[in-house]
């Protein structure tokens, strides 16, 4: 009996699939989301976008495509004020790219800069001393504790003329100088803190973190054993180091931009070793059906991955705008 | 009268039939692969109850009854572990009479579950209540207590009843006891792994397979603090519309056709 079980089965997955295929093609008569710089309820103002590689596509396809959305999701969060981006790929592609990054993203306001050097600050993750290395061991107790490798890379860029009204430090005009400043926003592009995050920023870097609590408990009791000291493994500390300075802080929204395998029209959203610990009360958004264009394509060495859309984009702010945050009540 | 019983007896032969379909069509799906793990988070018990014109208490009652359903639906496909987020640590934000009604209905069902000829001694599932117990009333508590000691040699499927969690507590739990543990172990080096961590999650410690699929139902988009890292990964997360009282095989059935899909597509 089993054998017409799975017949049945496999009947039953030929009628899915040919629901599948009607909805991907009816998505193609779905209403156009609002323009990129409607007015929308709420905005987020942290954003992540997390970019799986295509496995079929080459190792440079995947990077190129990568760096195309993740410049084209830079300009777009510039102009609409969204101050804080997130970009995960699980390899670390875009860590390793985080220079050609920075020279994409800045030459839109490299422009701008006219009387003083452009600077940007890239904070790379820290490397902590070897912890078997005497010297670097802090003698007291009181000594800032070593910080663990929490593998983020922070990119700030600065606003573009921002430099030239920070020479401004009369506090009788700041006022004016504020004034200013807001006309001017509107014009130009706003700051941007751009963390560029890989697997290793997830669970590894809580793994680290831990190993760093134990590390300092450890030294602390050798060097001086009267004392009783408790390490503090709460929610609290565990977030102040996680979301901290060397860290990155949970996104509002995360946008899950990948291109379902050959074959596959569409298949769940999946997190793809995203840090966990970030994604507690963050709005998830995936295209159900992206325009897979190729999937009636048979050879699969043909497909090239595609950079993220701007209607993908807009159609996650609009998903956003609608979303209801009861936190628990 | 005779209208009556004619009416009465083919509301039952149509309730025969469709339990018999429902039955059929889950022996169908269990001859594919089936999922280890599935997570469920189930919210919109007061929309539902709300759009229904009902107390916002029925509403949580019928959750329970659907909850109850899909877990008998999914062991008789053969899923190993069903994880349920009944309640989380930011509930008690909420009104002291709706927390005061959910502690009510969590120990009644609670003892409920666990009787004789009830659905855990049915199937042979162990119960594991995850979370931080010691927040929870004592009469709730000793219910819990009562239903794990009960059901802890079953051993044919794994229920875990979330409340009240929070993923971060979780997390949060298993680095300090993986610390802990360390440090009272003298031959222990001093490097903890994300292995080490998750081996200590109290999921982990209830013996649950890794999470194959998650579902969210209510047409909420987000994981509000539920298996973070459980899910992190390779987990399906599946967003679903329909309000939990109100979700069945209807909802569920394409769920477990994309994780079909998914297997074979890697196989």
């Amino acid at each position: 009996m089993s054998w017409f079980a799975r017949l049945i089965l496999a009947v039953l997955h030929v009628v899915y699939r040919l629901v599948l295929v009607f909805k991907s093609l009816s998505t193609r008569f779905r209403a156009q989301p609002s323009p990129l710089t409607a007015e929308r309820s709420k905005l987020p103002s942290h954003l992540a976008l997390s970019l799986s590689p295509n496995l079929a596509a080459g190792e440079e396809s995947n990077e190129k495509y990568m760096l195309d959305s993740v410049e084209k999701v830079a300009g777009w969060c510039q102009v609409l004020g969204i101050r804080r981006l997130t970009v995960y790929d699980r390899e670390g592609v875009l860590v390793n790219s985080s220079l050609d990054i920075r020279r994409r993203i800045l030459p839109a306001q490299a422009e701008e800069a006219d009387d003083s050097p452009v600077e940007c600050d890239i904070r790379y993750p820290l490397t902590p001393p070897p912890s078997d290395d005497a010297e670097s061991r802090p003698l007291s107790p009181h000594a800032h504790p070593i910080v663990p490798k929490l593998c983020v890379t922070t990119i700030r860029f600065p606003m573009p003329s921002s430099r030239s009204k920070r020479r401004a430090s009369v506090s009788r005009t700041t006022l004016k100088r504020r004034r200013v400043a807001r006309n001017d926003e509107h014009a130009e592009e706003s700051p941007l803190t751009l963390h560029v995050v890989s697997y290793k920023s997830g669970k590894p870097a809580v793994a680290a973190t831990a190993t760093t609590l134990l590390r300092d408990h450890i030294h602390r009791k050798t060097s001086d054993v009267s004392t009783c000291i408790s390490i503090d493994t709460s929610i609290q500390n565990l977030n102040a180091i996680l979301e901290g300075e060397h860290g990155f802080p949970s996104p509002d929204l995360m946008i899950v931009h990948r291109k379902p395998p050959v074959g596959q029209m569409r298949s769940p959203v999946e997190l793809g070793g995203f840090p966990p610990w970030q994604t507690r009360l963050t709005e998830i958004f995936c295209d159900p059906y992206p325009r897979a264009t190729s999937w009636w394509v048979g050879s699969s060495s043909r497909v090239e991955p595609s950079s993220i859309k701007e209607a993908e984009f807009r159609r996650a702010l609009d998903e956003f705008a609608d979303a209801e945050m009861r936190l628990g009540k | 009268m005779l209208l009556q019983l004619i009416s009465h007896s083919l509301g039952w032969l149509s309730a025969q039939a469709s339990a018999k379909a429902q039955d059929a069509l889950i022996a169908v799906l269990a001859s594919g692969p089936v999922p280890q793990h599935i997570a469920f988070i189930l919210d919109g018990n007061r929309r539902y109850a709300r759009s229904k014109h009902m107390q916002i208490k029925q509403g949580h009652t019928d959750g329970f009854y659907t909850l109850r359903k899909m877990l008998e639906i999914c062991i008789h496909m053969n899923v190993r572990c069903v994880t349920a987020y009944a309640f989380s640590i930011e509930n008690f934000k909420r009104s002291p009479e709706e927390v005061d009604a959910l502690m009510d209905l969590a120990e009644d069902k609670l003892l409920e579950l666990c009787q004789k000829g009830d659905i855990l001694d049915k199937y042979g599932i162990k119960l594991v209540v995850v979370g931080r117990r010691d927040m929870l009333p004592e009469r709730v508590r000793v219910a819990a207590e009562k239903a794990e000691e009960l059901t802890k040699n079953n051993n044919r499927a794994i229920f875990n009843l979330c409340m009240p969690y929070t993923s971060r507590d979780e997390i949060a739990t298993a680095v300090q006891s993986t610390i802990r543990e360390r440090l009272e172990d003298e031959d222990g080096d001093d490097t903890i792994t994300a292995d080490d961590i998750e081996a200590h999650l109290m999921t982990s410690l209830s013996g649950s397979p890794p999470l194959d699929i998650l579902v969210r139902t209510s047409g909420v988009k987000r994981l509000s603090d539920y298996l973070l890292w459980q899910c992190s990964e390779d987990t399906q997360l599946q967003f679903s519309s329909t309000y939990w009282p109100e979700f069945g095989m209807w909802d569920f059935v394409p769920i477990i056709l994309d994780y079909q899909r998914k297997v074979w597509s890697k196989a």
